[in-house]
């Protein structure tokens, strides 16, 4: 399968007259087409600002894009002219957010605020655009589709309007759908349901999606390939069922610890002690050093760089260097 | 293709279906809660009737009006007659029926009061959107202005701008207008900072949404309550300048009647003396508008105030 997404070291700094805080540090990622990756890291990691640096969405003023590629389809994406990306933005790439509460406006009706997308980017006239609304709202599991339109967010529930900003973000069939922690607002049952929503649409249209999360149980379940991100930058990249079976980086074992495994003993959750460095205090060497339990002296001194390991897989750690042997 | 969801949790209510009753009634929007809120204040209502009788006598004034003012005529054998059935409201020193006089000057007082309150509600909601949705230099350079035209007195500006053109109706409009954005343009911005954080903004823009379509479509709807609260209470201070103005001669010139240059020709000593009705009627006017238009200001202020119940 062809490469739709190609992240390559992306910068994003927020810059102000006291410090530059590196948000995202020389990133990479890959995406195939159709292909679901999960972007995984803890609060503050600078998942959600990458998503953002895609779609060239990041807050300014303050924040900026210093540096890096993003091709997309062929297409370096930081050099188009912000009307272009406009373009790309909806309709090759869209988003889903975290709070579906808030995220539809609560004065435009559903109708409205999903035909303005058709009618935007796909030029439609307001019967097309209305009927395919219709024709998406039912994709997403609603059977009154047709009232629905002339309704008010605030009449749905939380799962309903994440199916209505799912419907939304599919509506020109984007080639990628960039899912910042969609399911981390719902409770269990109907985050099993978004999942499934998302899984069989992008099953359907052939979407790729890029899913960030803090929950490996979701990753687990929906994802194709792995990356894992800590204060910044990539620290281990690999398909999912490797991850699973065979954490490299310790901070990805230490991830992997500290959810409760349903089977075997009970004992105490582990926890990663410490939390994720401040911007203004980044250690000298491993940005995970301070937490890590198998650090020594090497780690305190100079930060890895990416180490390529069997099957494509890629881990920023001292312990897996040529000639160490993994622990 | 997916099935409808079964299991729901409790927290979460089911999706009505097409045969639930409760979608027989039309769901309750925002306007009607706000109407609702509106209706149940008394005092607000009141007002709004009043308003609305004041209005529509101001504008059929040629059919109520005994006389049109348009074609001055002096009657000087009834000059300053006490208020009687043929002169409700008495006459002024010309012999000029003062109902009339007073029907017709609400025609350009209201006008005046509701065209500036219109232009300055305009322009600042545009000010104040700009300002707010790219903050930065835009937002320092339409707020300085503020400042500067905020910190000059404004009935001195007024009568500095009037001096330099000819006063008329449409330049007293405009002046008004240019000079009243300023505190719509305060609110404003401060209602856009914090609504240009909110996600469905930030999900606009991921949709690709042109930045003027989401200013105006999908932030200012959001920002219309406050807006329309404090251009409702600033029609009642215009109205008030707009008199002043009449009064000290450089608002609305006579013959056009307007309450405030009707108040100006009352001020002299014999009349005030020997003709009460001359002032009290436009003063009662002036004063029974505003009160009216604060009612109902203050009436929208709490229908739109979620806090209030």
């Amino acid at each position: 399968m062809s490469v739709l997404l190609d992240v390559k070291n992306l910068q994003t700094h927020f810059i102000s007259k006291k410090q530059t805080v590196k948000a995202v540090d020389g990133i990479d990622i890959s995406i195939k087409k159709g292909e679901t990756v999960a972007l995984v890291g803890e609060s503050g990691s600078g998942k959600s600002m990458t998503s953002l640096s895609i779609m060239q969405l990041v807050p300014s003023p303050g924040g900026e894009i210093v540096g890096g590629e993003v091709n997309f389809n062929g297409r370096d994406l930081l050099k188009l002219k912000e009307k272009e990306m406009r373009k790309v933005r909806g309709n090759e790439i869209s988003m889903i957010f975290q709070e579906p509460m808030t995220s539809l406006n609560p004065v435009l009706t559903i109708g409205e605020q999903i035909t303005e997308v058709l009618r935007y980017h796909k030029k439609m006239s307001k019967e097309q655009a209305r009927r395919r609304a219709v024709e998406l709202l039912k994709l997403v599991g609603f059977s009154r589709a047709e009232e629905m339109l002339k309704d008010y967010p605030h009449r749905l529930s939380g799962g309903m309007r994440q199916r209505v900003m799912i419907a939304m973000a599919m509506s020109c069939d984007p080639k990628l759908l960039i899912a910042d922690e969609p399911t981390t607002a719902l409770d269990v049952t109907i985050q099993a349901q978004i999942l499934e929503f998302m899984k069989n649409l992008t099953h359907q249209f052939e979407t790729a999606i890029l899913l960030i999360t803090h929950d490996l149980g979701v990753v687990s379940e929906v994802a194709d390939h792995v990356v894992v991100m800590y204060a910044g930058q990539v620290v281990e990249t690999s398909d999912v069922e490797r991850l699973f079976d065979e954490p490299k980086h310790p901070y990805t074992q230490g991830l992997l610890n500290s959810i409760p495994a349903i089977e075997g003993e009970i004992e105490r959750l582990q926890s990663i002690k410490g939390n994720v460095p401040l911007p203004d205090e980044m250690p000298a060497g491993c940005r995970f050093a301070p937490r890590c339990p198998k650090v020594f002296d090497k780690c305190l001194t100079s930060n890895p760089e990416l180490i390529p390991q069997e099957q494509g897989r890629k881990v920023r750690c001292y312990l897996y260097e040529e000639g160490e042997d993994a622990v | 293709m997916q099935q409808e969801p079964v299991n729901m949790p409790s927290s979460t209510p089911p999706e009505p279906g097409p045969n639930d009753p409760k979608l027989k009634k039309k769901p309750d929007t925002l306007t009607k809660i706000i109407l609702t809120k509106f209706f149940r204040n008394k005092l607000a209502v009141a007002g709004g009737i009043v308003l609305f009788i004041i209005v529509t006598m101001a504008i059929f004034a040629p059919l109520i009006a005994p006389q049109n003012p348009g074609d001055v005529e002096m009657d000087l054998l009834n000059r300053l007659a006490p208020p009687s059935t043929e002169f409700i409201m008495g006459t002024d020193d010309f012999g000029r029926d003062i109902f009339s006089r007073v029907l017709y000057g609400a025609q350009v007082s209201l006008l005046v009061g509701f065209l500036a309150m219109l232009g300055g509600a305009i322009i600042g909601t545009v000010m104040g959107s700009l300002a707010g949705y790219f903050g930065g230099r835009v937002d320092a350079l339409i707020m300085r202005l503020v400042d500067i035209l905020i910190s000059f007195p404004n009935i001195f500006l007024l009568i500095l701008l009037i001096a330099f053109f000819s006063p008329s109706v449409g330049l007293l409009i405009v002046f008004l207008a240019s000079l009243g954005w300023m505190s719509t343009a305060r609110l404003v911005r401060g209602e856009f900072l914090s609504l240009r954080q909110r996600e469905y903004v930030l999900a606009a823009k991921t949709l690709g949404m042109k930045t003027n379509r989401i200013i105006f479509q999908h932030i200012l709807p959001n920002a219309l309550g406050p807006i329309i609260v404090a251009s409702t209470l600033s029609v009642g201070n215009l109205i008030i300048v707009e008199s002043v103005l009449s009064f000290l001669g450089l608002g609305v010139q006579p013959p056009t009647p307007s309450w405030g240059n009707m108040l100006q020709s009352a001020q002299n000593y014999t009349i005030m003396r020997d003709a009460w009705w001359y002032p009290v009627f436009p003063g009662l006017m002036i004063f029974i508008t505003v009160l009216s238009i604060n009612f109902v200001g203050d009436g929208l202020r709490d229908a739109f105030d979620p806090k209030m119940r």
